[in-house]
């Protein structure tokens, strides 16, 4: 109680007695709202894209090379199946030269530094069920090998043995979403999913495995990659191979020595091979480049505010240059008067910083909040309010309500008294 | 108690400059009552503001006691103005948007020995000057007289030594014009010292010293009788 009654006593002090309610100060007060709210908002989203960005690149690693067909890329795999399909004797010595899924084993029998090598085939499917939300799912067909170069954990049950795919065997993998999405809570392991006309038994769900950006991982269901090919009745062309490079390998080494092996039966090179290496930098670059982005829009809208502040501080100033000398007359000193507009400045800057938070928090709500479900780059992000975005930006807000105060001020502190009564 | 030694005041950059004070020597004792006379222009407010540690000097010096005031930082000469002197101006300076009490207490914020209680001095004070009727009036809606009376009571509400009082009637018609300069005299008769600027001859009159200001110099300064 006394605590606060001295705090009141200060602020008494400050000579502080409300700003004046004109139309000059609710519309300085209207344009730090706005300007607050866009700061909290960008805050936001660097914030959340940051995140998701780096999110995505987390726990990513470099081992990990892939080998592609350059004229097979994930979208246009049907296209592609057809012409080959189609124009089969034209393109006869070209699809000698693809990459197919035996090669997978190839590599892994030639090269020493590779920890297992699996091909990737891909395919979407939906399921008709009542009370599934999401009904597209995608299908991996994917060698036993996979398990260990993705690191998979399982949630419960296991992945399939070699020879349960050299046998073709109608099984399948899925991930935790997936198994919610079509089981709800119920149990699922050694249940059956119905696929082109055929049941394959689920032997594991995923909880997790390591991120990669090649590999969606939600809604997923994995089966082995010649039960893949029997059931849809694709060609042997899978969209990318994957090996896992042994700890502490050369990636530069390994990929050259997979280049060797590839070429030994082929006349033309129509494959890509790369690593991860490049992606995450470029994912580094992109957060770098957000952070940036918004930091310097910031501080375009810190800039404006502050104009507005400064420009409000100095019209208060100029229309109580009588009031500083009388004040000045009777017993303040200069700092007394820099502390009373310091003050009022801080109050401007709090009550249109408070309702801007607002602005921000209905802006991140009703803008960025929606995003995701919009623009599906923006998927599974989540535009969250967070503290930390709140704090950044009051410490923002006050260092402006600051430096905008302190020059009018600071000019209205050292006015001489005598010429401030004279005005 | 306050010694002038010729004092030198200028305004503005050179070629432009206004030569207001040229070379005023003065003294003034604890108890005294000075009317400063002369015509318009002449240099009187600049010289009150100087004695007042409102103004800075020009050049010459300028002792309160044994202190040189021109040495003192900003706080020391806050202090000066809030312990020792009281002002009181032809356009009253009241803050208008705050009431009487609220006008009287501003001194009383910069304070840092106040004696008593801060309500009782501003009642008593605004009392003393027969304002406790309008005492939570807002100043911009007092009369003339009021204003002045309310100004009067700011000045003395922390007792100061020293009136400076800048043609406190010049605003105001002859019967309020009595009231506020029977208040401070009052004031002086209490053994306080009171400095008034007027350009009202028979006023100048009344008091026993009158300084008479002609063109940034003090061209008479002696007892009324030997005034012309
Ligand atoms: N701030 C100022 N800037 C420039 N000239 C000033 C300023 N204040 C006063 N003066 C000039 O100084 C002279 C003395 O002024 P002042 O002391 O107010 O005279 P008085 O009070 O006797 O009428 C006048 O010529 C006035 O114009
Ligand atoms: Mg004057």
């Amino acid at each position: 109680m006394t605590v606060l009654r001295k705090i009141l006593f200060k602020i008494k002090k400050t000579g502080f007695r409300g700003v004046p309610l004109n139309f000059r100060t609710l519309s300085t007060v209207a344009g730090i709202v706005l300007g607050v709210a866009a700061l909290t908002a960008s805050f936001n989203f660097s914030e959340t894209a940051r995140k998701e960005i780096l999110k995505s690149i987390e726990g990513m690693t470099n081992d990990l090379v892939f080998i592609r067909n350059l004229s097979i890329s994930g979208k246009s795999s049907k296209k592609a199946k057809e012409s080959v399909s189609e124009s089969f004797h034209d393109e006869d010595s070209r699809i000698k030269n693809l990459i197919t899924g035996k090669n997978a084993e190839l590599l892994t029998e030639s090269i020493n530094e590779l920890d297992g090598a699996s091909p990737v085939i891909k395919d979407t499917f939906t399921i008709m069920l009542p009370h599934v939300k999401r009904n597209r799912f995608s299908l991996l067909g994917v060698n036993s090998e996979f398990s260990n170069i993705f690191r998979i954990r399982f949630f419960k049950g296991r992945f399939f043995y070699p020879y349960e795919e050299l046998s073709n065997k109608r099984l399948c993998i899925i991930s935790k979403d997936t198994a919610l999405e079509i089981f709800g809570r119920e149990k699922v392991i050694g249940k059956y999913l119905s696929l082109y006309d055929t049941e394959l038994k689920i032997i594991g769900i995923i909880d997790d495995f390591e991120n990669t950006p090649f590999i969606d991982k939600t809604n997923i269901v994995i089966t082995p990659y010649s039960t893949f090919i029997n059931l849809t009745g694709k060609s042997d062309i899978p969209h990318f191979l994957v090996t896992r490079l042994k700890k502490d390998s050369d990636n530069t080494l390994a990929i050259a020595k997979i280049e060797t092996v590839l070429m030994r039966n082929r006349n033309e090179k129509l494959f890509k091979i790369w690593d991860q290496n490049h992606y995450i930098e470029k994912r580094k670059q992109m957060a770098r480049t957000v952070e940036w982005l918004v930091t310097s829009i910031s501080f375009l809208i810190l800039f404006v505010a502050s104009i507005s502040c400064s420009n409000i501080m100095i019209l208060s100033v100029n229309q109580r240059t009588q009031e500083i000398g009388i004040r000045r007359a009777v017993g303040a000193t200069k700092i007394d008067i820099l502390g009373m507009f310091l003050f009022e400045g801080f109050i401007l800057m709090t009550a249109g910083g408070l309702l801007g938070i607002i602005g921000g928090f209905f802006l991140t709500s009703e803008i960025l909040k929606p995003l995701p479900t919009l623009i599906s780059s923006y998927k599974g992000w989540q535009f969250d309010f967070t503290a930390f975005s709140v704090i950044r930006t009051l410490g923002v807000l006050f260092l402006i309500a600051f430096i905008s105060s302190l020059i009018p001020a600071w000019h209205a502190a050292k006015l001489d008294p005598a010429q401030a009564l004279r005005q | 108690m306050i010694t002038l030694k010729n004092i030198h005041k200028t305004f503005g950059k050179k070629p432009y400059e206004v030569h207001a004070i040229r070379g005023a020597d003065l003294n003034i004792e604890k108890g005294e009552a000075v009317a400063i006379f002369g015509p318009s222009g002449s240099g009187k407010t600049t010289l009150l503001e100087i004695i007042g540690v409102l103004s800075k000097i020009t050049i010459g010096e300028y002792f309160i006691g044994n202190e040189n005031v021109s040495l003192m930082k900003d706080s020391k000469k806050a202090y000066l103005r809030n312990s020792r002197f009281g002002f009181v101006f032809q356009t009253f300076n009241l803050i208008p948007d705050m009431t009487v009490y609220h006008n009287v207490e501003v001194p009383l914020q910069y304070s840092k020995d106040i004696k008593g209680k801060k309500k009782d001095l501003i009642k008593a004070a605004i009392e003393s000057v027969s304002l406790s009727h309008k005492c939570w009036q807002v100043a911009n809606k007092l009369s003339g007289g009021e204003k002045q009376r309310a100004s009067i009571a700011r000045a003395i509400v922390l007792e100061p030594d020293i009136i400076l009082a800048d043609e406190p009637t010049g605003n105001l018609d002859s019967e309020n014009g009595k009231i506020v300069i029977d208040l401070l005299m009052d004031f002086w008769k209490r053994g306080k010292t009171l400095i008034l600027i007027t350009h009202n001859e028979s006023l100048a009159k009344k008091f026993p010293r009158i300084l008479k200001i002609f063109d940034g110099k003090i061209t008479y300064d002696g007892p009324p009788e030997n005034f012309i």
